[in-house]
C-alpha cells in the first residue's frame, strides 16, 4: 500500500513541479561593445554619441561628462542597412564612423525570442578620429555579457590633442 | 474479425471480476505485454504557457522477469505566441530501450516495480516560424522562416516505478534525464523543442511521464523470477501478506498471495 501510495504522491509531486520557464534570463540585446580612448592619454571630459543622421529628441545614444581615459559604451547596430554610422562629440569636437557588417537573425532562446548577429567586415572613420581597432567582429547577444568587466568588440582612439 | 477482437478485449477486462466469485484461487503468475499511455502528455497543455498538444503510447514485454524491453511513440505538436515571435513544431517520435526491475517480487501476485532502463529514441519533426521580430534604436526588423523537416536522435536514462493498482492495471512515473546525440540543424532557428526529447534550454534535459498500463495477461507461470543481485526488498505496511509461494507450494497455501491476480485462464 505504501508503495503505491508513494507511486501516486511523486506522480503529483512531479506534475506540480513542471515549470515553463517563461522568463529570459540570458542578454537579448545586441550591443557593439565600443571603447573610446583619447590619444597621448588625453582624458575625456565630456562625450555624447548619436546615430548618424539621428537627431530628432531622443536620438542620443550616450552623454556623458565624467571624465575619464577611456569610456566603455555599447552601442546597436542597425538592423535594416549593411553598416551603422555615429557621431561622436567629444570634448566639443565631433566627428563620426561606420562600421560595416553582416547581419543574421537568429533564435536565442524560447524565452528571450530572437536577436541579431552582426559580423563587423570594415570601418571607416573621419579626422576627430585617429584610428579603429577591432577585436571582436562578432558582435551578439552575449558580447555584453562578454565584456562586462574586459574587453571589447572594437575601440575608437579619438583625436583630441595635437602633438 | 472484429466481432472476435471485440470478444478478447471484453474476456480481458472482464477476466479480473469473474476471479472474485472463487473461494479458494489457484495462484498463478501472469505475464504479457504490457501497453499505455502516458496521461502526463494530457495536463502539459494545462501547465505550459505555450500552446502544447500529443500523445504517448508506451508498451513493454516481460523478459526472464526482470527485464522488460521497450518501445514508446507518440506525437507532439507547439504553438507557441510570444510577443516578438510565433513559432510551430510539430512531429512524431520513438524510443526503443530496456527497463530492468531492480525490485525483489515477494510473491506471485507481485508485479510492482522499481526499475531503471535506457532509451535510444529518435524524432522526425517541423519547425516554422510565421513571425519573429526585434527593436532596437534603428528601428525594428521582422522576418519570418519557412517550414523546415528536421530530424534528432538522443539517449536517455530511465528511473521509475510502477505498480498493479488493479489486477493487470498498472500505474507508474519515470523521471529521465536525456542526452543529445546528433540532429539536423537549423542555422537562423535551433529548436528549442524537440518532439520526445522535450525543451532543450538545458544541457541534460530533463523530463517525467506518468502511465496508466494495462497487461494482456497471455502467460502465466509458478515460478518467481529471481531478484538481479543487490535487488531491494520493497517496505510496505502490507508486508504480511507476502511470502513466498515456492516454499509452500500447494493450492490452499496460496490464499494470502491472491490479493491482485487470482483471475483464472
Amino acid at each position: 500500500m505504501l508503495f503505491r501510495f508513494t507511486i501516486f504522491l511523486f506522480a503529483v509531486v512531479l506534475l506540480l513541479s513542471c515549470n515553463n520557464g517563461s522568463n529570459c534570463y540570458e542578454s537579448s540585446d545586441t550591443l557593439m561593445v565600443t571603447v573610446f580612448s583619447g590619444n597621448n592619454s588625453t582624458k575625456i571630459d565630456s562625450i555624447l554619441i548619436r546615430g548618424f543622421k539621428q537627431t530628432g529628441t531622443g536620438d542620443t545614444l550616450d552623454y556623458s561628462t565624467v571624465a575619464d581615459t577611456v569610456k566603455k559604451i555599447g552601442l546597436p547596430l542597425n538592423l535594416a542597412a549593411d553598416s551603422t554610422g555615429f557621431v561622436v562629440y567629444a570634448n566639443g569636437k565631433a566627428g563620426a564612423f561606420w562600421v560595416k557588417h553582416t547581419m543574421e537573425f537568429r533564435l536565442i532562446s524560447q524565452s528571450c525570442g530572437f536577436a541579431p548577429y552582426y559580423k563587423l567586415t570594415a570601418s571607416k572613420q573621419s579626422p576627430l578620429i585617429d584610428s579603429i581597432r577591432v577585436f571582436d567582429s562578432n558582435v551578439d547577444p552575449k558580447s555584453v555579457e562578454n565584456y562586462e568587466t574586459n574587453g571589447q568588440n572594437i575601440k575608437v582612439y579619438l583625436h583630441l590633442t595635437t602633438p | 474479425m472484429d466481432k472476435i477482437l471485440r470478444s478478447i478485449f471484453i474476456l480481458l477486462l472482464l477476466s479480473p471480476i469473474a476471479s472474485f466469485g472463487q473461494k479458494k484461487a489457484e495462484v498463478w503468475r501472469y505475464e504479457g505485454p504490457r501497453i499505455g499511455i502516458d496521461v502526463s502528455r494530457f495536463l502539459l497543455p494545462f501547465m505550459q504557457k505555450s500552446t502544447q498538444g500529443g500523445f504517448e503510447i508506451q508498451a513493454d514485454f516481460p523478459y526472464k522477469g526482470n527485464f522488460f524491453p521497450t518501445v514508446e511513440a507518440g506525437y507532439m505538436s507547439v504553438d507557441d505566441v510570444k510577443e516578438s515571435f510565433h513559432y510551430t513544431n510539430k512531429g512524431a517520435y520513438g524510443r526503443l530501450g530496456v527497463d530492468v526491475n531492480i525490485n525483489k517480487f515477494e510473491s506471485l501476485s507481485d508485479h510492482d516495480l522499481v526499475f531503471v532502463g535506457a532509451r535510444y529514441g529518435f524524432s522526425r519533426f517541423s519547425q516554422e516560424t510565421l513571425s519573429a521580430s526585434y527593436t532596437n534604436y534603428w528601428g525594428t526588423y521582422q522576418t519570418s522562416y519557412p517550414k523546415d523537416y528536421l530530424n534528432a536522435h538522443w539517449a536517455e536514462l530511465v528511473f521509475g516505478l510502477k505498480g498493479e493498482l488493479l489486477p493487470n492495471f498498472f500505474f507508474g512515473w519515470t523521471v529521465r534525464a536525456k542526452f543529445f546525440l546528433t540532429g539536423s540543424k537549423d542555422a537562423y532557428v535551433k529548436p528549442y523543442v524537440i518532439p520526445g526529447l522535450g525543451y532543450t534550454t538545458s544541457e541534460v534535459p530533463f523530463d517525467f511521464s506518468v502511465t496508466v498500463s494495462y497487461r494482456i495477461p497471455l502467460m502465466k507461470t509458478k515460478t518467481l523470477p529471481k531478484p538481479l543481485k543487490g535487488a531491494s526488498t520493497k517496505q510496505s505496511d502490507d508486508d504480511e501478506e507476502y511470502e513466498n509461494p515456492e516454499l509452500n507450494n500447494n493450492s490452499s497455501g496460496f490464499g494470502s498471495g491472491t490479493r491482485r491476480n487470482s483471475q483464472q485462464f
